[in-house]
């Protein structure tokens, strides 16, 4: 059979596919059209049945779309593509590389004899929760994760690190400027535990979806608390990994107490509830019977 | 056809909101044509007037263009069809100059950019507010839609121009005083540099304002370009 495939960007045609089957997969389809045009590897590609239309999955055979011979389909070229596992090492090993170099309290940043004054105890223990961070997000990054897409559009790549390594800067030069002032100690301590809870609860997390999702496939299922006590949040939100997330840029906050690492955690709460919104939205309209009372992020509350 | 660019959710809005937009755009037109009037006085004053062109035209700007902060609501309430965002840069900028530059730093008034400034903004206002009320009534008329799409291509470059030359003015007043400077150390571990924030604010015209030019252009080839648009005759 022949399908004909029309540019999302007015529905221009571009190709016509010969020698399909109803059993023919999208991505059978992607690689057709990649040998057609060499510009556009199969990452690059996103097939609809209209022009904005939700992507279809390149495991799935034409036929479960009921599309026949001379049937239409729209292709939309994604821009260039970078490999999510690229743009998260890139993104994640800037700041661990910024906040360090900050601690040394460069001259330039500084002004000359900066590096020679005494180093609060806070900020020590900042720097290294900073580099904890980040080191644990690079260690995921390589033996947990495992990603549904394999690839995002170049210019994130651009946008992402822009983000995270001028924060960084932001929130390193206060917290390691000479004249910095630590809060009293019960607070740094306490919010220090918080912290470490924090990131256990985030890094439980992970693995409990790394392990909902067998090996090489894109399965998703209603995730729920394991064994480990971390993840009874599951009971209460859908991303309890972003909620753990703001946990321990809250504390980390709370114990340096400086403004612009409040800035950066609330940031990064904006964010990370329009992507819980989304997944949460997404869970409800895939299982019929996900668990209601669950929240998106913020137990009882968002 | 011009009327689609003005308000596409016209059938949805009532009589009520109709008429509120006909009296802030009616408004908005008296308010900065009286802006050009003051400044045509300004020039043509013999002999020149105590009063600096700032001083003249303060209260009437002021009034005028922090106004236009309603029209972010106006864009989030659904009440016109324009972009929420977009009107929110938009407006931001115009209240960023004469707040936090023109009022809020002693002598940035004083720059040239504010004869550039107030020329650009008037005449593009005047424009641009009464091409919306002939939307609202439902009227076109061809000179107003042409001089809409047409008067930017030199009033957007004028306007930046003197924006700029005024954001400049104030960060190296700024730099000397170290106004609205907060330095350490503090209990909040918080520091805020007045000057480097303006000088960030120019920065940001770099990648926005090619942006907002290109866009417009675009709407000018969309409603002037090869469009059906009725002539008034």
């Amino acid at each position: 059979m022949e399908i004909e495939v029309l540019s999302t960007s007015g529905s221009k045609p571009l190709f016509t596919l010969t020698g399909l089957a109803p059993s023919t997969t999208i991505k059978e389809i992607k690689d057709q059209i990649y040998r057609k045009k060499k510009a556009l590897y199969p990452e690059r590609q996103s097939i609809r049945l209209e022009v904005k239309g939700s992507s279809l999955k390149d495991s799935e055979p034409i036929s479960s779309f009921g599309l026949k011979s001379g049937a239409k389909i729209f292709l939309k070229d994604l821009g260039p593509q970078i490999g999510w596992k690229t743009v998260f090492l890139a993104e994640y090993a800037g700041p661990l590389f910024v906040y360090l170099w900050f601690y040394t309290r460069p001259w330039y940043f500084y002004g000359e004899g900066a590096a020679s004054q005494p180093i609060s105890q806070c900020t020590k223990i900042a720097a290294l929760c900073w580099s904890v961070h980040y080191a644990k997000r690079l260690f995921e990054t390589v033996f947990v994760h495992r990603f549904s897409h394999s690839t995002m559009p170049m210019f994130n790549l651009f946008k992402n690190c822009s983000y995270y390594w001028l924060f960084t800067a932001y929130v390193a030069y206060h917290v390691n400027h000479p004249l910095f002032t630590p809060p009293s100690d019960t607070q740094m301590y306490v919010s220090l535990g918080l912290f470490g809870v924090s990131q256990l609860g985030n890094l439980s997390i992970h693995v409990a979806l790394r392990n909902l999702r067998p090996p090489g496939t894109t399965v998703r299922k209603i995730p729920m608390p394991t064994s480990n006590p971390f993840t009874g949040l599951f009971n209460l939100v859908s991303c309890p990994n972003y909620t753990y997330e703001f946990g321990s840029w809250a504390s980390f906050t709370a114990m340096t107490q400086c403004l612009p690492a409040g800035l950066f955690a609330l940031a990064g709460l904006y964010q990370m509830t329009v992507w819980a919104i989304g997944k949460h939205k997404l869970y409800k309209k895939e299982f019929s019977n996900y668990p209601k009372g669950r929240k998106a992020i913020l137990p009882l509350l968002i | 056809m011009a009327n689609k660019t003005a308000s596409k959710s016209k059938k949805e809005v009532g009589f009520l909101g109709k008429t509120y937009l006909l009296a802030y755009n009616g408004a908005q037109v008296a308010g900065w044509s009286y802006i050009l009037y003051l400044m045509g006085q300004y020039y043509t004053a013999d002999p020149k007037p105590q009063q600096s062109l700032w001083e003249i035209v303060r209260t009437a700007l002021i009034i005028f263009q922090n106004a236009a902060v309603l029209e972010v609501f106006h864009a989030i309430f659904g009440l016109v069809s324009s972009n929420a965002m977009v009107t929110l840069f938009q407006v931001a900028s115009r209240v960023m100059v004469v707040c936090g530059v023109l009022i809020g730093v002693e002598g940035a008034s004083d720059s040239q950019g504010l004869h550039f400034l107030l020329f650009a903004w008037t005449v593009t206002e005047i424009i641009r507010y009464s091409f919306y009320a002939m939307g609202i009534l439902g009227v076109s008329i061809y000179p107003i839609v042409w001089c809409r799409y047409t008067f930017f291509i030199a009033l957007y470059p004028i306007g930046v121009t003197g924006e700029l030359l005024c954001l400049w003015a104030a960060s190296q007043l700024v730099g000397a005083s170290k106004q609205w400077t907060l330095t350490f150390p503090n209990s909040w571990n918080a520091t805020f540099n007045y000057q480097y924030f303006l000088v960030i604010v120019m920065v940001l015209y770099v990648p926005l304002f090619p942006q907002m030019y290109l866009h417009m252009f675009g709407q000018r080839k969309k409603v002037l370009g090869g469009g059906a648009i009725k002539k008034k005759n």
